[in-house]
């Protein structure tokens, strides 16, 4: 069958032993594998998924909706991906249409129909609506966001033609708002259904009309949930128990609705009424900080550090005066260029809440772990208590995205230990060997997979640059001729032609790539450098068409520089400037291109012009900041040598002086 | 029957301001009576061009008797009295006409506006009691701020205009005055301890000297003795007494008194907008910009109030633009800026703000489009500032572009600027061209203006003419330091040694001159000459460094100030997280 039309269900789930069989059952003749990320359960759930034959991986929950989808689309082979909820099913008819619509060419994902049941069982209310739920398999299609996760717009960013049809002939039942269900989105709703009925016959008690705002506020009608607590705040005594907690939901509710400015306006105001309650700093502060407002956003977190024990009537949210503002002032320290000062506040926040995966993630990335591990690694083991194995896959996948291949094997390896089945974490593994170029063994353990596996197409991708960047021809030529016989997109597909072709040293002609191979590409390129292994990089780059180095020229850039390739850096980047004459990022990246190389008066032009394409920006005022200080050092050096040293002390010391 | 009207002025060494003074009023007056106290400069001659009625009179070290000696000269029916530094604006009132319309009063208030600054617009008003009929009972007393003394308040009424301009005083010239007035006072004050006008007058003349502790004493009696609705004295004396306050950081206590006195006269413009610039220094940036609203919605003061004009409209604008700047309000604050300078466009501080909210909040391209499309470019004073602006800011093309389509007017030599934008874009050929015209309209260049002819011929290749405008700059003595910086530069720059063994006492002046260079240099930088300008820059700096240890030293200085100039413009969205980049 042609893989592009072929079918991945991916799922999440944790403790649906109740659901998941009516889902399965449902769409099990429709697709051609299921992939199920366990997000932790202790039922009957994996078991049940496993006897319909899906492919069960478990998933450490790191509090991020997008990074456990993400997983199981790690995980499909198809050439479609289908997403339903545990609680959902498919309609009778729905399988052969869907069997039709992805043999379309042209279309990139679809809205499918969804009816939501609410209300008894009886199923007399309904409620339609439109979900994304269905769209092709490709690599840079992820979700993100961590509770609210999406896609739809990663797709359109990925590829600004990408069309998408709206189906109704598919259609899913989503039983997930049903009073049967014992979940906690049923009690919200039966609590709703509840308290309107008790409001309607006490409309005046204010008691009742907080917690049906509460519910809604839950159930995630923000708009209708401004609008209760309003009517509650207009009542209220001044001095009310639950005053506190009535502002912070209007803030939430307003923040949740997207109406920023008026959240604003009330965290003023409830500060105003409640002068010491963290959160509603808290939300200041983060509001602040998406609008970019830094100046407030920081006084906002640092007013959050600096208030007492929160009277327990606030019910003020855990780390509010902790790791939560920490985390942010962190944020806002890297944003101004200032480390130190990020680390501070990261180790603070860790201090809070050893098990932030954000804050470690950040840390990390600061201790540079691909360019000192030794250090980075001290540093960290001096932070943290890194003692389970899920601590360790963490750690793993940390060092591994920021290209500290030797740290990143040895965590995997101690974070899997005990598990044989191979995984993607087997294949981490062996690309930590590949970057440290240690071929055979990355090669002995990218056998481990076999045909039918899902990432048995990856492994034989890092077989190919294993073959590849020794020089072997032969292996090269085989691994590209398994590949393609999986069945591959265009665009992959002219990638791996292209790593072939170089291998066989056949004639260099140009081509054009798009999104997906690009990235791709961009990814070998990488390796090749982190390898030191310029010249393959070079021969990559020069296959590549003048558009593609254009449009691709400020990433290109960002590589060459990481790894020292400054001069070709600045080409790439200058290339991409010219088409992009606004591009804030490609004049900041030229400025560090040329203060590198020693070109300080024409980086800080090159900063200023930064400043001037995108002013709300901090670093680049700081970057130029820097470089005054470093001309200004500069002279003090040079009047050392010039005059005497002493002069230069008496200079210096003035200057160390002065306030 | 028309009413005879009489000026009445005493004098003495006013030659400076007599003139005008003379020139704006004669026409509505039917006899001018001048009494000289005794100058020693022309006063007594330009007087006699306006009238024959001249007098003198010894100077006894008393007001009143000086001026009462003029009234004894007074023939008309109603007597007008003005000081030298004072005009009537032009077109504002007619005095006959008042004294017709009214006549049941026996004296008028006038409304005087005491210019602040040179700018239009920017002055105090306060009523004055200067036209009363010319009866023997109606005589000055006290020996320094001298009234006409009425024995009947309902008497006198409050004319619209004329309005009598105060000129702008240069404060060297007031505080010469102020020695003699404060011994005066003094002296009166032994005689009158419970005076209460007087201790306003010398509250007004320790508060012109800065001393404001020893000032608001005097200010918080007056307040606390007079009436409520003694308003000549009392308001003026309030806004004071706040003045003082925020002087001496009692800010609290500035609070207190427009609390209190907004309670006492709740329709009183000006207290708002007090209370309001109160509240912005304190931070309370809410607050203020309600009583600014306030101010703005209260409309201008009645005759009796002191008032400062403006604090109803682009004074209270601006302040309440700043105070949306401080909340990070940026897009109102633009919308304030920008009526502030509609309501007064010789008022430009708002265009400063505007200018550099524009440069943080939008970037310098998008501002200067911005800029344009609302017509600030249409304005000639504005755009000369926002060219300067932007020229400082490192925007030299922006800046040429402000004043793109701008025919140079030699006016003076005084301003250069586009000349300055000119040479900075790489525009050499152009600038020369408009320094000929200068010089053909005979005009004198100065030490920068050389520069910039030095400057655009080196980009010219010119670098004989260069090497013969700086050394046209060495024979004027007082330019020697500076010619031998662009010397020296040239020599640099077409490889040779510079001139060694610059004297010491050269040297800051030097340097400064080529720091000022390097600057504009940096300024110029990404243009099509970049590099050109980059490398006079280093040879600049280089030159400067290696004068001297101390010309290191203001190299080093130049350094920091770049990165405290980049701080600055930080400052405006994110001071508060300044410990984060400081």
């Amino acid at each position: 069958m042609d893989n592009n039309i072929t079918i991945s269900l991916c799922m999440i789930v944790k403790n649906e032993e109740q659901n998941i069989a009516r889902c399965l059952e449902s769409v099990k003749e429709a697709v051609d594998e299921i992939i199920v990320i366990d997000t932790g359960s202790t039922d009957k759930t994996m078991k049940i998924a496993r006897a319909y034959g899906a492919q069960v991986q478990s998933f450490l929950w790191n509090g991020n909706f997008s990074d456990a989808r993400n997983a199981s689309l790690d995980l499909a082979a198809g050439g479609w991906i289908l997403f339903l909820d545990a609680d959902e099913s498919m309609t009778a008819g729905s399988g052969a249409v869907l069997r039709e619509i992805v043999k379309a060419n042209d279309v990139e994902g679809y809205f499918i129909k969804i009816i939501n049941y609410v209300g008894s069982e009886s199923y007399s209310e309904c409620s339609p609506d439109m979900v994304f739920r269905l769209f092709r398999n490709r690599p840079d299609y992820r979700f993100h966001d961590a509770v609210h996760e999406q896609i739809v717009d990663t797709i359109q960013a990925r590829s600004h033609q990408a069309k998408f049809l709206i189906t109704e002939e598919v259609v899913i039942l989503h039983y997930g708002y049903l009073n049967q269900q014992i979940e906690e989105k049923d009690k919200i709703n039966r609590n709703l259904s509840m308290l309107s009925k008790e409001l309607a016959v006490h409309p005046d008690s204010l008691s009742l009309r907080y917690h049906y705002g509460v519910e809604l506020y839950r159930s995630g009608q923000f708009e209708a949930s401004v609008r209760e607590f309003l009517a509650v705040i207009q009542q209220l005594e001044p001095g009310a128990l639950y005053l506190a907690r009535v502002i912070r939901y209007i803030v939430m509710a307003y923040h949740g609705a997207g109406r920023l400015e008026e959240a604003m306006d009330m965290v003023n105001t409830g500060i105003a009424q409640v002068p010491d309650y963290a959160d509603l700093y808290y939300y200041g502060g983060l509001i602040s900080y998406d609008t970019k407002n830094y100046g407030a956003a920081y006084a906002f977190f640092e007013r959050c550090l600096s208030l007492p024990e929160q009277p327990v009537h606030y019910a003020s949210h855990s780390g509010m005066r902790g790791f939560r503002p920490c985390f942010y002032l962190g944020q806002l320290a890297e944003k101004f260029c200032n480390e130190e000062e990020a680390l501070r506040y990261y180790i603070q926040g860790l201090r809070d809440n050893p098990l932030f995966f954000p804050i470690l993630a950040n840390i990390t990335r600061i201790l540079r772990p691909g360019e000192d591990p030794v250090y980075a690694r001290n540093a960290l083991e001096r932070l943290c208590d890194f003692c389970s194995p899920q601590a360790y896959l963490i750690m793993g996948q940390i060092f591994f995205r920021e290209g500290a291949f030797g740290l990143a094997l040895e965590y995997l390896r101690r974070g899997a230990a005990g598990i044989q089945e191979p995984s993607l974490n087997t294949i981490h593994q062996a690309v930590c060997l590949l970057q440290q170029a240690n071929y055979p063994e990355a090669v002995e353990l990218l056998n481990l997979f076999l045909p039918k596996e899902p990432l048995y197409p990856l492994a034989i991708m890092n077989k190919l640059l294993c073959f590849w960047l020794q020089g072997n021809n032969d292996q090269v030529r085989k691994a590209a001729d398994q590949l393609f016989a999986l069945g591959l997109t265009p665009d992959t597909g002219a990638v791996v032609g292209l790593l072939r072709d170089i291998s066989e040293g056949k004639e260099a002609f140009t081509m054009q790539l798009e999104e997906e191979g690009m990235t791709l590409l961009l990814e070998i390129l990488m390796r090749t450098l982190a390898l030191k292994r310029w010249d393959y990089g070079e021969k990559l780059l020069q296959r590549l068409n003048k558009n593609c180095l254009t449009e691709y020229g400020i990433k290109i850039g960002e590589i060459l520089k990481k790894y020292g390739r400054l001069e070709e850096s600045r080409n790439f980047v200058r290339l991409y400037l010219n088409a992009h004459p606004d591009s804030a990022e490609a004049y900041g990246l030229l400025a560090e291109l040329l203060r590198d190389t020693g070109a300080f008066f024409e980086a800080a032009s090159y900063y200023r012009q930064a400043i001037d394409k995108d002013p709300r920006e901090p670093q680049y005022y700081c970057k130029l900041i820097a470089l005054y200080k470093e001309l200004g050092r500069a002279v003090l050096d040079k009047a050392a040598e010039r005059f005497s040293p002493i002069t230069s002390l008496v200079l210096s010391g003035e200057e160390a002086g002065k306030p | 029957m028309i009413p005879a009207i009489s000026l009445a002025m005493i004098v003495r060494n006013e030659a400076k301001y007599l003139t005008a003074c003379l020139n704006s009023v004669h026409r509505l007056v039917d006899e001018i009576v001048i009494v000289d106290t005794g100058s020693t400069d022309r006063t007594v001659e330009i007087a006699k061009q306006f009238s024959d009625r001249i007098f003198s009179f010894p100077w006894k070290g008393d007001f009143s008797a000086a001026r009462n000696y003029a009234l004894d000269q007074c023939n008309g029916d109603w007597i007008l009295s003005l000081d030298a530094d004072e005009q009537l604006a032009e077109n504002s009132g007619d005095l006959h006409g008042v004294i017709i319309q009214h006549p049941e009063y026996e004296a008028f208030f006038l409304p005087l506006h005491n210019q602040r600054t040179p700018s239009a617009g920017d002055y105090d008003r306060c009523a004055v009691l200067r036209l009363f009929r010319n009866t023997p009972f109606y005589r000055y007393s006290g020996i320094i701020h001298e009234q006409v003394v009425l024995a009947k308040p309902e008497a006198v009424g409050t004319a619209p205009g004329p309005v009598i301009i105060h000129q702008l005083v240069l404060p060297r010239e007031r505080n010469s005055k102020r020695g003699r007035n404060l011994a005066l006072l003094k002296k009166a004050l032994a005689d009158q301890p419970e005076n209460c006008f007087l201790q306003y007058y010398l509250g007004v003349e320790w508060m012109g000297l800065g001393q404001f502790s020893k000032a608001l004493p005097y200010f918080q009696q007056t307040r606390r003795r007079l009436p409520e609705e003694h308003l000549l004295f009392r308001a003026p004396a309030v806004r004071h007494t706040i003045t003082c306050l925020s002087a001496l950081n009692r800010w609290q206590d500035a609070c207190c008194v427009c609390r209190e006195e907004i309670l006492r006269y709740p329709a009183y413009t000006d207290l708002f907008f007090d209370y309001g610039v109160v509240l912005l220094i304190m931070g309370d940036y809410r607050a203020s910009l309600e009583y600014f609203q306030k101010a703005l919605d209260s409309g201008c003061p009645s005759a009796v109030f002191s008032h400062t004009n403006g604090t109803d409209s682009f004074l209270a604008l601006y302040h309440a633009g700043e105070c949306h700047e401080k909340l990070g309000q940026f897009q109102n604050a633009q919308i304030l800026y920008q009526q502030a300078l509609t309501a007064n466009p010789d008022f430009v501080y708002p265009l400063c703000n505007l200018f550099f909210l524009g440069l943080a909040a939008e970037g310098a391209s998008r501002s200067f489009n911005r800029f344009r499309s609302v017509g600030c470019l249409e304005n000639k004073q504005w755009r000369s500032i926002l060219a300067q602006l932007f020229f400082i800011s490192g925007y030299a093309e922006l800046a040429l572009s402000c004043l793109e389509g701008d025919e140079y007017l030699p006016e003076g030599d005084s301003d250069l600027s586009l000349v300055r934008c000119l040479v900075y874009c790489g525009r050499g050929e152009q600038a020369l061209a408009v320094l000929n015209k200068l010089k053909k309209a005979a005009m004198e260049l100065s030490a920068a203006g050389h520069t910039y002819q030095f400057i655009a011929q080196l980009f010219a290749g010119q670098y004989r003419e260069a090497k013969n405008t700086a050394l046209s700059l060495w024979r004027q003595a007082e330019n020697r330091s500076a010619a031998w910086a662009l010397l020296s530069l040239i020599s640099r720059c077409s490889g040779g040694e510079y001139y060694r063994g610059v004297e010491k006492f050269r040297e800051t002046e030097a340097a400064r001159v080529l720091l000022n260079v390097a600057a504009n240099c940096l300024r110029a930088g990404s243009g099509r000459d970049g590099a050109m300008f980059r490398r006079l820059a280093a040879e600049a700096l280089d030159l400067v460094s290696g004068m001297s240890p101390a010309g290191a030293r203001l190299t080093v200085e130049f350094w920091r100030k770049q990165g405290n100039d980049v701080e600055e413009l930080m400052n405006i969205q994110y001071l508060p997280a300044r410990s984060l980049y400081v």
